[in-house]
């Protein structure tokens, strides 16, 4: 067992070591009528999250290592506690890159990852991770384990439910395993960085490299004390970076090699956790950072303009996002009901 | 209930006459779809024209409790569109248009009934492409790639449609719509449009998806290299997937197909002294094509690879494609019907299970053709037969279900895209645990209690009883 | 009679139900329906030799609809044939319909003017008098030409600048009544291009439309003729002369005369021979010597007015399977004034005389083809076949578009003048 804050509470949670112990943990919660909150380290839960006396929260911390990594066939397969640094490492050894790349991942879960439905900044190249969740294994609330999806590239055998656990924050069941699709190891990498005069600024040079043949891995534009940067990595074939390079150079001279590493930015990534963020269009963006950054009350912004998503700290609220149908939330309903039948699973 | 004539006419009032086919000689063409050894002749056919219409005509079959079977263009290779006994289909034929293609964000949003190579043609213009290409995509419909999660040879490298669908208009069983075509970065709330994607036709129609558009590669590069054996051609495509070469396709045609492929009007000049051809496609900005170019060469070489020839112009590339694309139809050729196994292996395992699918259809004395998706382990194992034999069509069915019974028990699946529909409806308990099918089962029914939508495909009868059984209320 | 009789039903077997031909056919893409496909009524046909179904009128209905444009034809990756296996089941079809005696009258009276070259020029001047009282119009029927256009050929035309070759050219049934000028380019052409033009006397009509609509007993008997006649057009050692045809339907049609002679050895050796010496215009200028003697004299500025659009008749595409050709002798006769015209294969609804017979649909496979000539930009679409020809004049009519429509013969006329 181990012990857990939130909102302001110690809490306990139990630690299975297994799927077996975990599906028992969950039979007994079943039996007491105790509600559960699924999670990994509990370094990212909902902060409006409001537990009760009786609910059991289970981590998985403890389920980790890898079940299955097959070099030659680019897929990796873990339990659900494993930290995505060990995934990581691993998979870079058989000459694999890891998509969602995520700050301080020695604190994440495959599992966390996952019902969080986390990108990395990745995601311009690679995409988003509910494309590259290959199959889960996922305990209900009798602790009965179901299997969904499987370990292959391609595979279109029975319904997409690997797509509903990512991102449900693990209101519709514990995940035990999952499976995560891989890519080439780009065989160089490096970052690039300039100083832009405002975020509209950066966003529009940022657009620019979108169009042309450049496939960067990621592009942020960030503004921290009031200075704006965008960052973009190049990662590939080194004869296609020196290409890469060129062309960054061409649409603006001050870009400038980043030696300093994403330090700067993984702080800055990490400040805005949880922070607000919206997302639009791509083409709406360098509107969207014009108003915030006009905006006095506004403090950090983050900014990934290929991916059209803004968080930023400070009092301006996030819109508000209109309310699902009557038709969806309906449906919704019912799926949950569907897939966790005695309501037993808390969104965290 | 059912269909009376009283329905009939409230859906004439809907549909208009042309939408509502109730002549047997027009129903009797509905009554296979590329699966055509499975055959039902519906009730009735609807072909609305749009979102309002299908839900109009969706409210009044729900009313009369009648069953219902989503069509495209009827190219499925596993019946997902076979028509259901009593049962009414429901076709996107009249649902063609592009509706609206945003060039600046990169997506469009078309009718369901839209052709995957029109949708093509019209983002063209706009240096933009859309990624899935099935080798029917010439017929088959985006709506239909939608109900299968379609792939194709370029999947390699982009993924199937699901990766590609950013929203849907989907008509519930009940008749009610539901519109998620707002494309967004995550999904709001849990992610129907990606469940839906894939489903077969079991939980709605789709009438408007919203798809991601690419920008076209500034290069494009079609090689194509022959081999002595088909086992070499297999271990250099394990060869690339191992040393992480990155093309964008890689396909493998045998023999039997290029010489079936060089007799037809689809005729690619592949050279028939070959045992296997492999196509590769290449692409990206100059810089990546070539760098990737010189690391897949020497592989090809290791295993033999002869005769390499490459195109960049669009029209020697289509038709060295052409060939690939037609390698279905053009094994008509061979026998009166073709019956097309759709099964997935681990990519390093090709080879063993190439083979393992030639000994059986030998050993059963039927003909096997293999024209394939290599770079995704994706095995299509041809077999002609002719169905008005029904012995011959006895052992093809069984050597499918020997074929798949190997490529599981290599930790493969039942299908890489065609999907499961009727053809594989008994193997899926191979496959998933009565468990895991009753999740499934339970997730279907939250859409569809009745279970009106497609009934009778995908998942077994079986499983769904024993969910009712364990469903909360029932014990 | 037995209902397998209605179906060549060993070529329907080539279908593997595989629907790449759907999004071809005009009429399925107009309708969304199944049955209106090729691969619909392949399984139609199928079901009636099957015995599931009766060759009922809505059968019939469905083979009727068909444009027998033969789009299907060039995707199908099986081979199907599908034009003869409807040109099949549209014959069985005519021998057992119960038609009424009205309209069996003016089936045959139709039909059997195409064969009379008096009839033939009587009907013209009829036409224009009904034309002239609006009745045409209501009627929808192709606009006709002026009188003086109407004029028979010479038999014998020498050839230009020394003579290359000698050939005979199919006058056909309607197109001197209808499209005179177009012959005469036809003969100046290739008079230019240094042949030596001859005309049959005694041919009039080589039966493709009675073909297409199942009037088999009377294509047999014209195609026969259309063989003896062309028998006796020969060169001074009595070798038959290549026939040159510049109507993409005839063109397709005598080419698979063949077919028309399963039950006779003799003429079907007959009627290979001929196959093997016809050609479509273009493809007959497209091959030296002839090609650089007509290139020579070929001058992109005269012309008609630019830019230019080519529409490929579906029997010179699909029936024929010649595409390059054409496209070639227009570029060299226009020169940077050709725009590309989308879906040129797709069939304008023409198809013989079914825009006579089914004008509302024949309207409605044209009207997207008006509108992808609209988007083109092109003031003069060129095409080559007299159907298609009228048929477009009718809809840019209609459209009110400003645009001129012309054979290829008379564009390579003005050209080399
Ligand atoms: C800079 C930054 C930005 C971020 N932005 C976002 C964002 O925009 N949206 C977003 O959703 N997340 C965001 N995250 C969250 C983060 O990516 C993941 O939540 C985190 O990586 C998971 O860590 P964890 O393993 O400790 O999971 P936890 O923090 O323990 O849990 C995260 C969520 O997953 C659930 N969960 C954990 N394990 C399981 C399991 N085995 N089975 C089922 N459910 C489980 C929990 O209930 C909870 O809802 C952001 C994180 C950072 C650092
Ligand atoms: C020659 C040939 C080659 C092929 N190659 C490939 C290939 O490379 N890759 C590949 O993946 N497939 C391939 N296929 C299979 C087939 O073309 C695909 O499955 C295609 O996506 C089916 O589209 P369709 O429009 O014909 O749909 P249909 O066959 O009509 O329907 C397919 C399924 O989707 C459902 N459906 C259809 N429309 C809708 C809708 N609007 N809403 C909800 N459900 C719907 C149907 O109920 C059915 O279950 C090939 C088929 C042929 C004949
Ligand atoms: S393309 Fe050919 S084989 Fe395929 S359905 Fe059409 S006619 Fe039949
Ligand atoms: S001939 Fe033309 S109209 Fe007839 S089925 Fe073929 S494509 Fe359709």
């Amino acid at each position: 067992m181990s012990t857990l804050h939130t909102a302001g509470r110690e809490r306990v949670a139990l630690l299975p070591r297994s799927a077996e112990e975990l599906s028992e943990l969950l039979a007994r919660c079943r039996a007491e009528g105790r509600r559960v909150l699924a999670i990994g380290t509990g370094c990212a839960l909902r902060e409006d999250l409001l537990l009760q006396e009786r609910d059991q929260i289970i981590s998985t911390e403890r389920m980790r290592g890898i079940i299955e990594y097959e070099p030659a066939e680019g897929v990796v397969t873990a339990w659900s506690g494993t930290r995505l640094s060990e995934l990581r490492k691993t998979v870079e050894a058989g000459g694999h890159l890891l998509t969602p790349a995520l700050p301080l991942e020695t604190e994440r879960t495959l599992g966390g990852v996952i019902a969080a439905g986390a990108s990395g900044s990745d995601r311009l190249r690679h995409g988003p991770l509910r494309n590259h969740v290959l199959g889960v294994r996922v305990a209900d609330g009798e602790g009965i384990i179901t299997r969904s999806g499987g370990r292959l590239v391609k595979n279109v055998t029975g319904y997409d439910l690997p797509r509903l656990h990512t991102g449900a924050r693990g209101s519709l069941g514990v995940i035990v395993e999952a499976s995560l699709r891989l890519f080439p190891l780009p065989a160089v990498r490096n970052g690039w960085w300039l100083d832009a005069q405002s975020g509209a600024h950066a966003c529009r040079v940022a657009l620019q490299v979108r169009a042309t043949r450049a496939q960067p891995l990621s592009m942020t534009a960030l503004r921290l004390d009031n200075r704006w940067q965008l960052h973009v990595e190049l990662a590939g074939h080194a004869a296609v970076i020196e290409d890469e390079e060129r062309i960054l150079r061409g649409i603006s001279s001050s870009f400038q090699a980043n030696e300093a590493g994403r330090t700067d930015l993984e702080q800055l990534m990490l400040r805005l956790r949880n922070q607000h963020h919206l997302s639009c269009q791509p083409a709406r963006i360098e509107e969207l950072v014009a108003q915030l950054e006009a905006d006095p009350t506004t403090g950090d912004l983050l900014v990934d303009p290929g991916i059209a998503t803004v968080r930023w700290t400070g009092a301006r609220p996030v819109p508000e996002v209109p309310p699902l149908s009557g038709v969806q939330r309906a449906l919704e309903q019912r799926i949950r009901k569907a897939i966790d039948p005695h309501g037993m699973f808390l969104r965290g | 209930m059912g269909v009376d004539s009283t329905l009939v006419e409230a859906l004439r009032r809907e549909l208009g006459s042309d939408g509502v086919l109730d002549r047997r000689s027009q129903r009797v063409p509905y009554e296979c779809d590329g699966l055509a050894f499975a055959r039902q002749v519906p009730e009735l056919v609807l072909l609305p024209r749009d979102t309002q219409q299908t839900a109009a005509a969706m409210r009044l079959l729900h009313e009369a409790r009648v069953a219902i079977v989503p069509r495209g263009a009827g190219t499925g290779l596993s019946g997902g569109a076979t028509p259901v006994e009593g049962g009414v289909t429901i076709g996107t034929g009249r649902m063609r248009s592009v509706l609206h293609i945003d060039a600046l964000n990169r997506w469009a949003r078309v009718q369901a009934g839209v052709v995957n190579a029109d949708l093509g043609h019209a983002c063209e213009s706009h240096g933009l492409f859309y990624a899935p290409d099935p080798s029917s995509q010439k017929a088959c419909t985006v709506g239909g790639n939608v109900g299968e999660n379609s792939g194709g040879p370029h999947c390699f490298r982009y993924g199937n449609t699901s990766q590609h669908v950013l929203g849907l208009v989907i008509v519930t069983p009940q008749g009610e719509i539901l519109d998620l075509s707002e494309p967004q970065v995550d999904p709001q709330g849990l992610d129907l449009v990606g469940l839906f994607t894939g489903s077969e036709g079991m939980l709605g129609i789709a009438t408007e998806i919203t798809v991601r558009l690419l920008p076209v590669p500034e290069v494009v590069e079609t090689w194509v290299a022959l081999f002595r054996s088909l086992d070499a051609a297999c271990d250099a495509t394990s060869d690339l997937i191992a040393a992480r070469a990155e093309p964008s396709a890689i396909e493998i045609l045998d023999k039997l197909t290029i010489e079936a492929v060089e007799q037809s009007v689809l005729r690619a000049g592949y050279p028939q002294d070959a045992e296997a051809v492999m196509l590769l496609e290449l692409e990206g900005s100059e810089a990546s094509v070539q760098a990737n170019a010189a690391v897949i060469e020497p592989l090809l070489a290791v295993r033999g690879a002869f005769g390499l020839r490459r195109a960049r112009a669009s029209a020697d590339r289509a038709r060295l494609w052409a060939g690939r694309k037609g390698a279905y139809g053009a094994m008509g050729r061979i026998a009166p019907d073709l019956y097309v196994c759709d099964a997935v292996v681990p990519r390093r395992h090709l080879r063993a299970l190439v083979r393992r699918t030639t000994e059986i259809c030998s050993g059963k004395g039927l003909r096997i053709a293999n024209v394939f998706h290599a770079g995704d382990g994706n095995l299509h194992p041809n077999i002609s037969y002719d169905r008005r034999n029904p012995e011959e069509l006895r052992r093809v069915l069984e050597a499918g279900d020997e074929m798949m019974r190997a490529c599981i028990e290599a930790g493969g699946s039942l299908s890489g895209e065609h999907g499961i529909g009727l053809e594989k409806l008994s193997a899926m308990p191979w496959m998933f645990s009565s468990e895991d099918l009753a999740v499934m089962c339970r997730v279907r029914e939250a859409w569809d209690p009745e279970c009106r939508m497609n009934p009778g495909k995908l998942l077994p009868i079986r499983a769904c009883m024993e969910t009712r059984m364990r469903a909360p209320g029932a014990t | 009679m037995d209902n397998h009789s209605l179906v060549d039903y060993a070529k329907s077997l080539d279908c593997v139900h595989c629907g790449l031909c759907l999004n071809s056919c005009p009429t399925y893409r107009i309708t969304g329906r199944e049955s209106s496909s090729p691969r619909g009524r392949i399984h139609l046909m199928r079901s009636v030799a099957e015995g599931a179904i009766e060759p009922d009128d809505d059968f019939a209905e469905e083979m009727d609809f068909c444009l027998l444009c033969r789009n299907c034809e060039s995707v199908c990756p099986s081979g199907v044939r599908y034009g003869a296996m409807m040109e099949h089941t549209r014959g069985a079809l005519e021998e057992r319909r119960q038609r009424p005696w009205t309209a069996r009258l003016a089936r045959s009276i139709g039909f059997g003017i195409l064969r009379d070259r008096m009839a033939l020029r009587v009907t013209a001047r009829l036409a224009r008098l009904a034309e002239g009282t609006g009745l045409a119009r209501l009627v929808g029927a192709p606009a006709l030409p002026r009188h003086a256009e109407r004029v028979l050929l010479p038999t014998h035309m020498p050839a230009e600048g020394g003579e290359l070759a000698r050939v005979a050219m199919l006058e056909g049934c309607v197109m001197p009544e209808l499209l005179g000028h177009v012959q005469r380019a036809t003969a100046q052409v290739l008079q230019r291009a240094g042949c030596t033009v001859q005309i049959s006397p005694m041919h009039v009509c080589c039966g493709s439309l009675h073909a297409h609509n199942g009037e088999v007993k009377a294509a047999c008997e014209l195609a026969r003729a259309t063989i003896e006649a062309y028998e006796r057009l020969t060169d001074e050692r009595g070798n038959p002369l290549p026939l040159i045809i510049n109507s993409a339907g005839c063109g397709s049609h005598i080419k698979e005369f063949e077919h028309l002679f399963a039950d006779d050895e003799t003429m079907a050796v007959r009627a290979r021979a001929l196959s093997g010496r016809s050609f479509d215009l273009s493809q007959f200028l497209a091959r030296e010597p002839f090609r650089s003697r007509l290139m020579q004299r070929l001058n992109p500025k005269a012309s008609h007015q630019g830019p230019y659009a080519w529409d490929d008749p579906c029997h010179l595409c699909h029936g024929q399977g010649v595409r390059r050709e054409p496209r070639e002798l227009l570029q060299a006769a226009v020169g940077d004034g050709l725009v590309p015209l989308a879906d040129p294969e797709s069939c304008c609804g023409s198809a013989g005389i079914y825009s006579l017979l089914r004008p509302r649909d024949s309207q409605a496979v044209l009207q997207p083809r008006i509108e992808a000539l609209r988007a083109s930009g092109a003031r003069t679409l060129v095409t080559s076949n007299p159907g298609c020809q009228m048929q477009w004049e009718a809809g840019i009519r209609t459209a009110q578009l400003d645009v001129s429509v012309s054979h290829l013969a008379e564009v390579l006329e003005r050209a080399s003048r």
